[in-house]
C-alpha cells in the first residue's frame, strides 16, 4: 500500500493524549506481571523443598492456590492474545491493519475496495478501526452512508451507539433501516426499548416497523420477545404480522414453542400466516425440528405441511429424524409435500438410502422425484459402498442423466446435476461430464454446474 | 304507408329502397331506441318538409358526413342534428364513419333498414325524397361498442424503475470470497417454482468432513418484501479448511440484485487480480470456529463479489400473452367470449391457461384472473397451483383498427413472490 493515510491534525492531538493512560497501563501490567512472576517463583520454591508431610501439604496447597492459577491465567491470556492475533490476520486478508486504514482513507479507493477494506476492518473490530469506521460514517457518500451505518453498528459495539441513534430519523429509509439491524447487533435494553417504540409507531413506515421487529428478534432477550408476541395480537397489518413471527422465529424454540402452537390452532390465523409460521422457525434453534415434524405430519393444510417439512431441512442432523422424514414421505399423499420431505433428507446423515429408492422410483411428478433423487444421492454421497448406491447408479443416473440434457425447467435440470454431484460416484460422474459436454450450447448454466462438479484437474 | 321514407318505395330500381324491408329485430331494436330516444322521435317528427333529423345513438359513436344537391351544401353531424334541403328536390348523400371502439350497427327509419345498402368502405348512402315535399321520419344511425378482441402481450417492464419484480435466481455464482484469503468459489444455485432455493457449491480448501469438496452450500427462498425481492438463506458446516477442523453457521439475507460497486475512480485491488464489478449485497451473521480461531458476527453488512456474467444468472423478465376472441358455443349457439393465456416466467418456464369464458363492460373493461395453468416446460407437465396473474379493470383502446389496453391493473404471484403493477407499464 502506498497511499498515505490522511490524518486531520485533530486526530493527531487525540492520538498524543491517548498515550498517557497507555503508558500507565503497560506501568500496572508490567508490575502485575512482575508480582504474578515472583508469587509463582516462590510457590515453585516451596513446592521444590518439600514432599510429603507438613511440607507435602504446603507443596499442594502452594500448586492449587498461587502456580495453577497464575499459570492458568497467564496461559489463558496468551491463548486469547495469540488467537486474536491470528484471527485478526485472517480477517485482514494479509494485511496489516495500518495498511487498510491506509487504504480506507486514500482518495484513490474504489467503491468496491472501500467496502471490502471496510468489511476487513470491522471485522477485526479493533479500537482504531471503529474509529476510523465511524470517521467514514460521518463522510460517507450517499449511496454508502446505509452500509457504513450497519458496519459500524454489527462491529462496534455499545460504544457507537450514540453514533447511530440520530439515524433512526434520517431521511434516506435505507439509512434507518441500516441503523436498526446495526443497532439490533448491539442490543441492550435501550435498543430493544427503542425499538420497540418504532414498532408501534403507526407514523412510521411498515418497512420500518417491519425491520425493528426483526431487530426484536436480533436481540432475543425475554423482554423482546413480550414485545413482540404484544405487537402479534394488536397488530393487523398482514406486512408487519409477518415480520413479527418471522421475528419470533428467531428465538431459541423452548422460549417461543407455546406462541407458535398457539398461532398454528388459533382459527383466526390465516393460511398464509401459518405458512409464515413454519417457515420462520428455519431460523430457530434444533429444538424445533420435532414440532416441525409434527406439523409436517399431521397438519390439514398440504402447503403448511410442505413449508414445515422445507422448514426442517435447514436443521442439520441433530437427533435422528432420517427415518422420521422417510416415514412421512411414505403416507404423504401430495407430492409437493413428499418434495420437501426428501428436500429435508439431503441433509440428514441418517437417511435410510434402501428404504427410500423403492419411493422415491415411484414418484410420477417430476420435481418431487429429482427431489427423492438428491436425498438418495447425498446418502450415497455419504456411504459410497451401501447397496443404495447400486441402485442410484442402475436406475437414477441414467434417468437424472436424460433430465439434465434435456429440455425441462431449468430448476429441474439444476437439482438433477446437484443430485448427480452429491452422489459422487464414478456413474455420476462420467454423467456429469457427458452432460457438461451436451448442454455446454444449449444450456450454458447446466453445462457449468455440471463442469464445477467434477473433480478439479491437478 | 304513411312514412315519408315509403315514398321511395314506389320507385322502382331505385337501390336506396329496401325490396324485403327491415328484420322484425331491426325494428324492434329501432323501436327500442326510439323509444329511448323518444326526444328525438317526438320532437323531430315534427320536422317540416325539407328538413331531415338524423338521431346518432349513442351520441358518441360516431359522425355522419351529409350533402345535398340542392342546394349545394355539406356538413359533418357529430352529434345528432338536422339536415336541410330544398323542397322542391334534392338527393341527401351520406357517409356514416364510426369512433375509435365503435362500429355501425344499423341505418333505419322505424318503418325501413337501410342497413344492408350502405356502401363500404366508407358506409356510404343517398336518400331522394320523394314526393320533395313529404315529412320525413327521424333517420336512426346506431353505433355500438366493439368488444375488444385479439391478442396482447404484457411485458415486465426490466427497466422501468418502481415496478416490483419477481427474479430468478437459477444459475451458477462464482468469484473471490471477500474474506477468507479471497478463496475462488463457485456455487450452483436453483429456485424452485416457489421461490425455495437450494444450492451446491465448491470454496478453495474448504472440504466436509467426508472428505467431499462438494457443499450443499446453503437452503434458502425468495419473498417479495417492502416491494423487492428479498432473498435469504441459512446453512451449517462441519468440515476442513486448508485440513484444519472448521465448522460453522451462517445465515443472510438481502435483495436479490447485483450492485455495481467499482463505479468510483480506479486503484488497485485489495483482492488481487481483475476488480469484480458486481456484487450481491446483504446482511449477513454467523459463528464459526477454524481451528483454535473463533468468529462470530451479528447482522453485518456482506458483499459478496461475483465475477463478470454473474448478473445474468438474475432474471426478472417475464411476459403474458393473452388472447381474447369471440366465439358461439357449439350447443347453443350463444355467442361468448373467451380468453386463454401464456405466462412465461422469468425461468423460462411456460404456464398455459386453459380458455375461460369471459366478461367486458364498457365501464369496467375485462376482469380477468388466471389461475392453475399448467406448467408446459416441466416434462411432463404438471398442474401448477401456485401460478397466479389478474388484470383489473384493464380498459383497452383501438389504435388503426388494433386493440391496445391503456388501463387498468396486474397482480402477479409465481416464484413465491408477487407484484402489482398498472397494465400500462407493462405494454409497449
Amino acid at each position: 500500500m502506498s497511499a498515505k493515510m490522511i490524518i486531520p491534525v485533530a486526530e493527531k492531538r487525540a492520538a498524543k493524549s491517548r498515550r498517557k493512560p497507555l503508558l500507565v497501563a503497560v506501568a500496572v501490567g508490567a508490575g502485575l506481571l512482575l508480582s504474578g512472576g515472583a508469587l509463582v517463583a516462590f510457590s515453585l520454591w516451596v513446592e521444590n523443598r518439600g514432599e510429603g508431610g507438613e511440607a507435602g501439604w504446603l507443596t499442594s496447597r502452594a500448586r492449587s492456590a498461587v502456580t495453577q492459577p497464575i499459570a492458568e491465567a497467564v496461559a489463558t491470556q496468551v491463548r486469547r492474545y495469540v488467537r486474536a492475533k491470528m484471527r485478526s490476520a485472517w480477517l485482514l486478508g494479509g494485511y496489516s491493519e495500518q495498511e487498510l486504514l491506509d487504504r480506507l482513507a486514500s482518495p484513490t479507493i474504489t467503491r468496491n475496495e472501500r467496502r471490502l477494506v471496510a468489511y476487513r476492518l470491522a471485522s477485526a473490530a479493533t479500537p482504531r478501526a471503529i474509529e476510523a469506521l465511524l470517521q467514514m460514517l460521518k463522510n460517507a457518500p450517499p449511496e454508502d452512508r446505509a452500509f457504513f451505518a450497519q458496519l459500524v453498528g454489527s462491529a462496534g459495539g455499545p460504544a457507537v451507539k450514540a453514533s447511530l441513534w440520530p439515524l433512526l430519523d434520517d431521511p434516506d429509509e435505507k439509512v434507518i433501516l441500516a441503523a436498526i439491524r446495526g443497532l439490533s447487533a448491539i442490543g441492550g435494553p435501550e435498543v430493544s426499548a427503542r425499538l420497540a417504540g418504532m414498532l408501534a409507531d403507526p407514523q412510521r413506515s411498515a418497512a420500518q416497523r417491519a425491520e425493528a421487529a426483526l431487530g426484536l428478534g436480533d436481540i432475543g432477550t425475554a423482554a423482546a420477545h413480550q414485545t413482540l408476541v404484544q405487537a402479534l395480537a394488536t397488530t393487523r397489518q398482514t406486512e408487519i404480522s409477518t415480520e413479527i413471527v418471522n421475528s419470533l422465529g428467531k428465538f431459541p424454540f423452548a422460549r417461543v414453542a407455546g406462541t407458535f402452537e398457539h398461532l398454528l390452532a388459533a382459527p383466526e390465523t390465516s393460511g398464509e400466516l401459518r405458512v409464515v409460521a413454519v417457515e420462520a422457525l428455519v431460523n430457530s434453534t434444533r429444538e424445533a425440528v420435532p414440532f416441525l415434524l409434527g406439523v409436517a405430519g399431521r397438519d390439514a393444510d398440504p402447503e403448511v405441511r410442505a413449508s414445515s417439512a422445507w422448514a426442517i431441512s435447514a436443521h442439520e442432523s441433530g437427533a435422528p429424524i432420517g427415518p422420521a422424514l422417510s416415514e412421512l414421505a411414505s403416507r404423504e399423499p401430495e407430492p409437493d409435500v413428499r418434495r420437501r420431505l426428501y428436500e429435508a433428507l439431503v441433509r440428514q446423515t441418517d437417511a435410510p438410502a434402501e428404504r427410500l429408492v423403492p419411493r422415491v422410483l415411484a414418484e410420477k411428478d417430476v420435481a418431487a422425484r429429482v427431489a427423492g433423487f438428491n436425498a438418495v444421492g447425498s446418502a450415497v454421497g455419504r456411504q459410497p459402498a451401501s447397496a443404495a448406491a447400486a441402485s442410484f447408479d442402475d436406475q437414477m443416473v441414467p434417468e437424472l442423466q436424460r433430465i439434465a440434457a434435456n429440455e425441462n425447467s431449468l430448476n429441474i435440470r439444476m437439482r438433477a446435476v446437484f443430485a448427480l454431484r452429491r452422489a459422487q460416484t464414478p456413474s455420476a460422474q462420467a454423467a456429469l461430464a457427458a452432460i457438461a459436454a451436451s448442454t455446454s450450447e444449449s444450456a450454458p448454466q447446466v453445462a457449468t454446474a455440471a463442469r464445477n462438479g467434477l473433480p478439479a484437474r491437478p | 304507408m304513411d312514412c315519408p321514407l315509403a315514398l321511395n318505395t314506389h320507385r322502382k330500381n331505385n337501390p336506396m329502397i329496401p325490396s324485403h324491408a327491415s328484420s322484425i329485430l331491426r325494428v324492434f331494436l329501432g323501436t327500442l331506441a326510439a323509444v329511448l330516444l323518444g326526444t328525438f322521435a317526438t320532437a323531430h317528427d315534427a320536422t317540416q318538409p325539407g328538413e331531415w333529423f338524423i338521431a346518432l345513438y349513442p351520441s358518441d359513436g360516431g359522425s355522419v358526413m351529409w350533402n345535398t344537391t340542392n342546394p349545394v351544401a355539406s356538413g359533418t353531424l357529430t352529434d345528432s342534428g338536422t339536415i336541410t334541403f330544398s323542397t322542391t328536390g334534392s338527393d341527401i348523400g351520406m357517409q356514416i364513419k364510426p369512433n375509435p371502439g365503435f362500429q355501425l350497427q344499423a341505418v333505419y327509419t322505424v318503418h325501413y333498414n337501410f342497413t344492408p345498402y350502405l356502401t363500404p368502405p366508407n358506409n356510404s348512402i343517398t336518400f331522394t325524397p320523394n314526393p320533395p315535399t313529404a315529412l320525413v321520419p327521424t333517420l336512426y344511425v346506431v353505433f355500438e361498442r366493439k368488444t375488444p378482441t385479439g391478442s396482447f402481450a404484457f411485458t415486465f417492464p426490466t427497466s422501468k424503475p418502481g415496478v416490483i419484480p419477481v427474479v430468478d435466481m437459477t444459475g451458477n455464482y462464482q468469484g473471490n470470497t471477500p474474506t477468507m484469503n479471497h478463496r475462488p468459489y463457485n456455487v450452483a444455485v436453483a429456485m424452485d417454482d416457489e421461490g425455495k432455493v437450494d444450492s451446491e457449491g465448491t470454496i478453495q480448501g474448504v472440504a466436509t468432513s467426508g472428505g467431499s469438496t462438494q457443499l450443499a452450500a446453503l437452503v434458502g427462498s425468495v419473498k417479495t418484501k417492502n416491494g423487492e425481492p428479498i432473498g435469504q438463506g441459512k446453512g451449517k458446516f462441519e468440515g476442513t479448511l486448508d485440513g484444519v477442523a472448521a465448522q460453522g453457521s451462517a445465515s443472510g439475507s438481502g435483495p436479490v440484485k447485483f450492485d455495481v460497486l467499482n463505479d468510483s475512480v480506479g486503484g488497485r485491488s485489495v483482492a488481487g487480480g481483475s476488480a469484480p464489478t458486481v456484487a450481491v449485497a446483504g446482511t449477513g451473521s454467523y459463528d464459526a470456529k477454524v481451528g483454535i480461531m473463533a468468529f462470530k458476527d451479528k447482522n453485518m453488512p456482506v458483499s459478496v463479489p461475483v465475477s463478470q456474467g454473474g448478473e445474468g444468472n438474475i432474471k426478472k423478465a417475464w411476459s403474458l400473452q393473452l388472447d381474447i376472441s369471440k366465439k358461439t358455443n357449439a350447443t347453443t349457439g350463444k355467442p361468448y367470449i373467451a380468453a386463454s393465456s401464456i405466462l412465461t416466467l422469468p425461468n423460462g418456464d411456460k404456464i398455459a391457461f386453459a380458455e375461460k369464458v369471459v366478461k367486458f363492460s364498457v365501464k369496467d373493461g375485462y376482469s380477468l384472473k388466471f389461475t392453475k395453468g399448467t406448467n408446459t416446460t416441466r416434462d411432463p407437465d404438471v398442474l401448477d397451483k401456485k401460478t397466479t396473474v389478474q388484470l383489473s379493470k384493464m380498459h383497452l383502446e383501438e389504435q388503426s383498427g388494433v386493440w391496445k389496453p391503456i388501463d387498468g391493473a396486474i397482480d402477479y404471484s409465481f416464484l413465491g413472490q408477487k407484484g402489482k403493477a398498472s397494465v400500462a407499464d407493462f405494454v409497449p
